[in-house]
């Protein structure tokens, strides 16, 4: 497998806590990796510090070889979806994506093709993006992250707010993008909403990588949730 | 970065933040300079008409600019971006020159309008190479302001913070320091506008407008990189 994703010794402290330590993992094409964690693992720290919306403290990240600050095409080679909850809400949805492929230097059906491709039918993406739903933004920002149908997905908590038609799609994206030997990282809370999808497992606690393992090898008869349960309170961590 | 120019020029232009201040020109106007004439027969001449138009177009472009800034860290816009565009420099580049563009804008508009109005009143009192001259003072005063604005915004990372900062700066701690010393007054950005306007003192030393244009310029500039610094280092929320 090639790793597209690198993560070497990566720390991220904060004056108050150290978010991640000492975190080091490499992603592969082809696979659809899920990270988990209970809250305050470092799972989202660890995917801003990938696409560079956070400065680690020590170590470094790199997609396909660079950092992506330095990637020439960036939004080619990896699409992040972040909190959906923070949207300009004064630009329709459709303005929103039209910037944003300005920027990436997309041409402007991409757009349509997006908003088509996470079910926002035009009525919607012409309203304001202040006046959505929780799932919707989700959808919006999902189709963000897709603009450059880049090689590297990268998604945190991609079915919060999503309605079952919502989830649905992108339990079958996910193996889609995987199939097509994309790079594709989830962090979430939704076990059992993803974990049929999923390929290899990543455990974060209190900052560290404490297992990675295919999820087969994870499972080993139990369901992913009470194995990573068992695994989470073995490992010493927080009451939960 | 011609792109994240235009991707920037774009989102300015869907959030319509320049309409504010175009409409606070055209108030300014209208009320000290249209509705006295017309309803109580008061006429200002034009270089009073003119210098207030540029204190009121600097502060509006510092205020759109910071607006703009601080709005697009709060609201998610600047992460957006640079998770497509993911340069820092190239966005906060972008910022600065749609701020000042924007700000220019609002300082010819202002301009004109005031000219506009003078001169559909009748009281066109000065001549055309003075006004030209004060035209282009003012957009160049209101340009650099809302660079210097966006700076700010950067810096402080709240439009609500960064409002009520340029406010009280531009209202009360300015006009303040003009009345400790004039001298130290001429190096601020107010006392930069005034010489671009042309104010006349018959007590003060007031710089010609190349030097006011040089010391506002230095000012934003010095604003600029203070936020290239920071916005290059800090973490995106």
């Amino acid at each position: 497998m090639t790793a597209t994703v690198q993560l070497r010794g990566i720390t991220k402290r904060y004056p108050s806590v150290t978010a991640l330590d000492d975190v080091s993992l490499e992603l592969s094409a082809g696979l659809v990796h899920l990270l988990v964690g209970p809250n305050g693992a470092g799972k989202t720290t660890l995917l801003r510090v990938l696409v560079g919306m956070a400065r680690p403290t020590a170590g470094s990240a790199s997609i396909l070889g660079r950092p992506f600050s330095s990637l020439e095409r960036p939004a080619h080679v990896a699409g992040a979806c972040l909190d959906p909850i923070r949207l300009p809400g004064l630009r329709s949805g459709r303005q929103h994506l039209a910037c944003l492929a300005t920027a990436a230097r997309l041409p402007r059906q991409r757009v349509d093709e997006v908003l088509d491709m996470v079910g926002l039918p035009p009525q919607v993406a012409a309203r304001r993006a202040g006046t959505y739903s929780l799932g919707t933004r989700q959808r919006l920002t999902i189709a963000a992250a897709l603009l450059g149908e880049p090689q590297v997905t990268v998604l945190d908590e991609p079915t919060t707010g999503l309605d079952v038609h919502g989830v649905a799609w992108l339990r079958r994206q996910l193996r889609v993008w995987a199939d097509a030997g994309r790079t594709v990282l989830v962090a979430s809370h939704s076990l059992t909403e993803l974990a049929a999808m999923v390929d290899r497992v990543l455990v974060l606690d209190q900052g560290r990588l404490v297992r990675e393992a295919a999820r087969d090898e994870l499972e080993s008869g139990a369901d992913l949730q009470t194995a990573l349960f068992d695994l989470l309170t073995a490992n010493g961590g927080r009451q939960r | 970065m011609t792109h994240v120019l235009r991707a920037q020029a774009r989102i300015v232009g869907t959030t319509r933040i320049a309409l504010p201040g175009g409409l606070a020109m055209a108030a300014y106007v209208i009320l000290t300079g249209l509705a006295p004439a017309v309803l109580f027969g008061q006429h200002r001449d034009t270089h009073t008409l003119l210098e207030g138009t540029a204190t009121v177009a600097v502060v509006t472009a510092m205020l759109l600019g910071a607006l703009q800034t601080a709005g697009d860290l709060q609201n998610g816009m600047s992460r957006a971006l640079l998770l497509v565009e993911p340069r820092r420099l190239r966005l906060l580049g972008a910022q600065l020159l749609v701020a000042l563009g924007m700000g220019a804008g609002v300082g010819a508009a202002g301009a004109l309008l005031a000219d506009g109005t003078q001169a559909a009143l009748g009281r066109l009192d000065l001549a055309a190479s003075t006004l030209v001259s004060l035209g282009v003072g003012t957009t160049v005063a209101a340009g650099l302001g809302g660079l210097l604005g966006a700076a700010v915004g950067l810096l402080l990372r709240n439009a609500a913070l960064a409002a009520c900062v340029i406010v009280l700066w531009s209202f009360v701690l300015e006009p303040f320091i003009s009345t400790l010393s004039y001298s130290v007054y001429i190096y601020l950005p107010a006392g930069a506008r005034e010489s671009l306007v042309q104010h006349v003192s018959a007590h003060h030393y007031i710089p010609p407008p190349p030097v006011g244009g040089l010391i506002l310029a230095g000012i934003a500039a010095a604003a600029a990189l203070a936020a290239a610094l920071t916005f290059s280092r800090q973490d995106i929320a």
